[in-house]
């Protein structure tokens, strides 16, 4: 409690900080913030401070500061954690309702990305006859809410589909002809990823 | 005294003359070879069956001496590298280097119970040892027995083009089925060697393809063109080795698409968390299954997606994610993600 860094305005990220806790910033103005603070530990630094303050103002009983230590071992810890791959008995409830549990905030920021993703995947996967072939139009306009859900699925996907891409070349050869190039961009970028 | 001397000279000289007499016979005896195999090859040329234009493009992928460069190209993407072969009678030597983004050597060995490539990487100084197995790369490209392809493809024969400089039979393998795409070659009428090959999508259009821009077909390699270009004394040499997974002791059910063949089940790590890798192919087309624990938030939408030639599809099972990614039509993806099943754990 006794440890809180000065935060000082010195930033002008720390005041958008404290407006972000308060959901005040603009979808775009969060997302761009919540990518500084993936890279910035000064500011993760004082986002932490922030809500040990917010925690103190609300209840001495739940503030508590925790070594920065704390967190990063229990990644380090669930990282290790063995997984298990098998799919649990359906849970109950809507299984909708966890995707849309982020609310809409969260949703309408990533929505702001995946304008920029979109594009840019299509770019670097053309061939747009056959997209529009194969995309099947589904059958009623989307809500807005559904949209939020496709966009947020199209940037978590346009991310993970190349490393399936690299993995599934890396095991064939390298399919997609680089049997071209044979066996070697996904040997590479394997390589490259270590 | 001179005598004596002479006896030993006369023997030191015998034995030179030996030698380049079984030297020069050596020589002679495997031109003899590799000219009655050209012409073998030469002979052929009029007529061929379906099975005899798919054996003689596997065939000369691996016998023929060849150098050139290649060029792939699908959709915005395009790359180029220069590939160097020699068949020495028993085992075929492959040296690629890539032209362009990073440099890069893979040199490749094949004898009859043994496919090694090594993946040379300058920048780290390491050398990468693969154990290849499932696709033949261009110029080898068909990775089945031609009897397995045809049963899949139809052959047609097209007409006659030029490619790379030389006169080329178009050949043309149509799936029969919707379970993968066509390809359009084009294959040197001497030697059987791949010129030429294009995926061809279900409406003629091409979704890539890939070509040499220049080729020597049948000339004497020097194996001094065989090394890689850096010494790589002092660099790391790393085996690139996989987990071996169990599909079905897990509980899973794949089933194998018609005509395709499961060819490799790996655990690897797939971000945060460990995924089982299934292969599939029929020797031309190949998928991926992918099966991993899904991270709650992640949403997944009912919907084909394409990069370039690539098509994939995932679908939530349980707690599970299955994801098919494959050069192949997007309907496939799709059937084999519907496909799989969890049984539970035997």
């Amino acid at each position: 409690m006794n440890k809180v860094p000065v935060v000082a305005a010195a930033r002008p990220e720390c005041e958008r900080l404290s407006r972000l806790m308060d959901g005040e910033l603009s979808p775009d103005e969060a997302n761009r913030l919540l990518e500084s603070l993936c890279v910035d530990t000064e500011l993760r630094s004082h986002w932490a401070a922030y809500h040990v303050v917010g925690d103190a103002l609300r209840s001495h009983e739940v503030a508590a500061e925790h070594s920065a230590a704390f967190c990063s071992r229990v990644a380090e810890a669930i990282s290790r954690e063995p997984t298990v791959l098998a799919p649990r008995a359906a849970t109950r409830g809507l299984p909708l309702r966890r995707y849309l549990a982020p609310g809409l905030a969260v949703a309408a920021s990533v929505a702001v990305i995946s304008f920029v993703a979109v594009p840019l995947l299509r770019t670097t996967a053309p061939t747009p006859s056959v997209q529009q072939a194969t995309i099947q139009p589904s059958i009623a306009p989307p809500t807005a809410e559904e949209g939020a859900r496709r966009a947020a699925a199209t940037v978590a996907n346009a991310r993970a589909m190349q490393a399936y891409l690299a993995a599934h070349r890396e095991l064939t050869t390298g399919a997609a002809l680089p049997r071209a190039t044979p066996y070697l961009r996904t040997t590479t970028e394997q390589a490259e990823a270590r | 005294m001179q005598h004596s001397h002479l006896v030993p000279r006369f023997a030191e000289a015998l034995n030179r003359w030996l030698a380049v007499l079984i030297f020069i016979s050596g020589a002679a005896v495997s031109y003899g070879a590799f000219a009655q195999e050209r012409s073998r090859m030469q002979s052929a040329v009029p007529t061929r069956s379906s099975l005899q234009w798919v054996q003689s493009i596997q065939q000369a992928a691996v016998r023929v001496n060849y150098s050139g460069t290649i060029v792939y190209q699908a959709g915005g993407e395009m790359r180029t590298s220069r590939i160097t072969h020699l068949f020495d009678g028993a085992h075929s030597h492959e040296r690629i280097q890539t032209m362009d983004g990073k440099p890069r050597e893979y040199i490749r060995l094949r004898t009859e119970s043994n496919d090694e490539v090594r993946c040379l990487i300058p920048e780290s100084r390491r050398v990468i040892i693969e154990h290849r197995a499932i696709e033949e790369p261009f110029p080898g490209l068909i990775g089945a027995p031609a009897e397995a392809i045809l049963e899949r493809y139809d052959l047609k024969t097209g007409e006659v083009e030029r490619v790379a400089g030389i006169e080329c039979q178009v050949l043309l393998l149509e799936p029969r089925d919707q379970l993968r795409y066509g390809y359009r070659l084009c294959v040197d009428r001497a030697t059987g060697l791949l010129l030429k090959a294009q995926t061809v999508g279900e409406r003629h259009e091409v979704l890539e393809q890939v070509a040499f821009t220049d080729i020597r077909i049948g000339e004497r390699i020097d194996r001094s063109r065989l090394k890689p270009a850096w010494a790589t004394d002092g660099w790391t040499v790393e085996k690139s080795d996989y987990r071996r997974a169990d599909l079905d002791k897990a509980g899973w059910v794949v089933p194998a698409p018609d005509g395709f063949s499961r060819t490799k089940e790996v655990l690897r790590r797939m971000g945060p968390s460990d995924a089982m890798q299934v292969v599939f192919s029929d020797g031309l087309a190949t998928m991926s299954v992918f099966i991993e624990p899904s991270s709650a938030g992640t949403p997944v939408v009912d919907e084909v997606q394409m990069m370039g030639p690539t098509a994939v599809y995932a679908r939530r099972l349980g707690e599970a994610l299955v994801t098919v990614i494959g050069e192949v039509p997007p309907s496939a993806v799709r059937t084999l993600a519907k496909s799989v099943e969890f049984r539970g754990p035997r």
